[in-house]
């Protein structure tokens, strides 16, 4: 039963006692519409009473349920009115201290998680930077990538969290050639057969170094399988299509794009418009053709349209 | 003696000092319940008037700290809140006297007094 029922019914049996045995005597005594006026009376009475104080407690709890509700849908720090002094108001009272405290304990841990996140991001870059150091990329490769990645992945529809597998996949997909000897990373002349070996092996000692971090773990998939084609002819394991997982398949069509348009060893620097040809040829072939698309479509947003022509033709 | 006082209000702490001064204590004074708790480890006070609501610690939490070294300090709390319901909220072990808000200048002499004869 509402508390306002309650409050009524009981305000009616306690008017009724004293009005039934008045009522009765008057009756008795040969003022029988006395008895009914005066029984009417002292029942409206008590009714409207009831429905006063009723209000009054009814009230607030509504206020307290509305703001118990605003709370579990995260909007801390809600306050409601306190009216009076009744243990009501001190329940209103503690609700909005409650609240305040929620609300700052909220904003003190998404500061932490700040800070966490951003120190989590400068290790990954600290290891990035090892890698660069090495290799004879120019440097910022790894954080090229992983800014094309992102990019890609979002233009793809890609969720919050693939974003940050894309962001930590892109900055260390190379992050095993940290276990090739340095003069097969720098040799400009072509590779003989064992050192290909060698090379083709960093995906999955890239894959082992980050294995057992958790921080790493959506990222692990995009670091052993960068170097995966399309058409199941890359390495390690062979995967084709979409056996190869996502965030792997848009680390690769990244990786390729800035591996194509800045110096290495053994090639120059290519122009975007030569790239944009190479990758509509490996558009089915290396690289999955709705993330060649995607990629376009961040570099002609990139360029202010200057893709349009090339795009379309693809 | 030298009385730590702490309390969100600005307002508070202001008459609560004035009171105290006027019955020749030294006061020390808290915005909130760590502020407190700091400031009780350095300062060292014979007795701490605490709000029972503060933000960061409530009173109660701050006073179970001060005393976590086992020291008998004698305690008031203050609070906006009927006192029963606070009392429930205390606990039986942390002993201290309770003031409710408004309180003027011989509750706060009374409620003290009782706090330090306390057993």
């Amino acid at each position: 039963m509402r508390l306002r029922h309650q409050i009524l019914v009981l305000s009616l049996a306690a008017a009724a006692v004293p009005a039934a045995v008045l009522g009765a005597q008057l009756a008795t005594a040969g003022h029988p519409a006395t008895a009914l006026a005066s029984a009417s009376a002292a029942l409206a009475f008590a009714a409207a009473l009831a429905a006063a104080f009723a209000r009054g407690l009814v009230q607030p709890v509504a206020d307290l349920v509305r703001g118990a509700l605003d709370i579990a849908r995260g909007r801390f720090g809600r306050q409601v009115g306190v009216r009076g002094r009744s243990e009501l108001a001190d329940l209103a009272y503690t609700f909005n201290y409650m609240s305040r405290e929620l609300e700052r304990q909220d904003a003190e841990n998404r500061r932490l998680i700040g800070a966490l996140e951003r120190g989590a991001l400068d290790t990954v870059r600290s290891l990035a930077g090892a890698i660069d150091a090495k290799d004879t990329y120019t440097r910022g490769h790894n954080e090229r990538v992983a800014a094309l990645a992102v990019e890609v992945g979002r233009e793809l529809g890609c969720d919050e969290r693939a974003l940050l597998a894309l962001r930590y996949g892109g900055l260390l997909h190379d992050v095993g050639k940290i276990g090739i000897p340095e003069p097969v990373l720098k040799k400009t002349i072509p590779l003989t057969e064992p050192e290909m070996e060698l090379m083709r092996a960093h995906p999955a000692i890239g894959a082992e170094i980050v294995r057992g971090v958790e921080l790493f773990a959506d990222a692990l998939p995009a670091i052993r399988s960068h170097h995966e084609r399309w058409d199941g002819r890359g390495y390690p394991d062979g995967l084709a299509g979409e056996a190869i997982p996502l965030v792997a398949r848009i680390v690769n069509a990244a990786d390729t794009w800035d591996a194509c348009t800045s110096s290495r060893p053994y090639q120059r620097a290519l122009e975007p418009d030569e790239v944009v040809g190479i990758l509509a040829r490996l558009r089915g072939a290396q690289i999955d053709p709705s993330v060649h698309d995607a990629l376009l479509a961040v570099l002609h947003r990139r360029s202010g349209g200057a893709f349009g022509r090339l795009r379309g033709a693809a | 003696m030298k009385i730590l006082i702490a309390d969100d209000d600005r307002l508070v702490r202001a008459l609560l000092a004035d009171v105290l001064a006027g019955l020749g204590h030294e006061v020390v004074a808290a915005s909130d319940g760590s502020e407190a708790v700091e400031l009780c480890h350095g300062e060292r006070p014979d007795a701490v008037i605490l709000d029972f609501l503060m933000p960061r610690l409530s009173g109660v939490d701050a006073l179970a700290r001060m005393r976590a070294d086992g020291r008998r300090l004698p305690a008031v709390l203050l609070t906006a809140i009927s006192g029963p319901s606070l009392r429930d909220a205390v606990g039986p072990d942390a002993p201290a006297v309770v003031l409710e808000k408004p309180f003027d200048a011989r509750g706060v002499a009374r409620a003290l007094e009782r706090a330090v004869r306390a057993p």
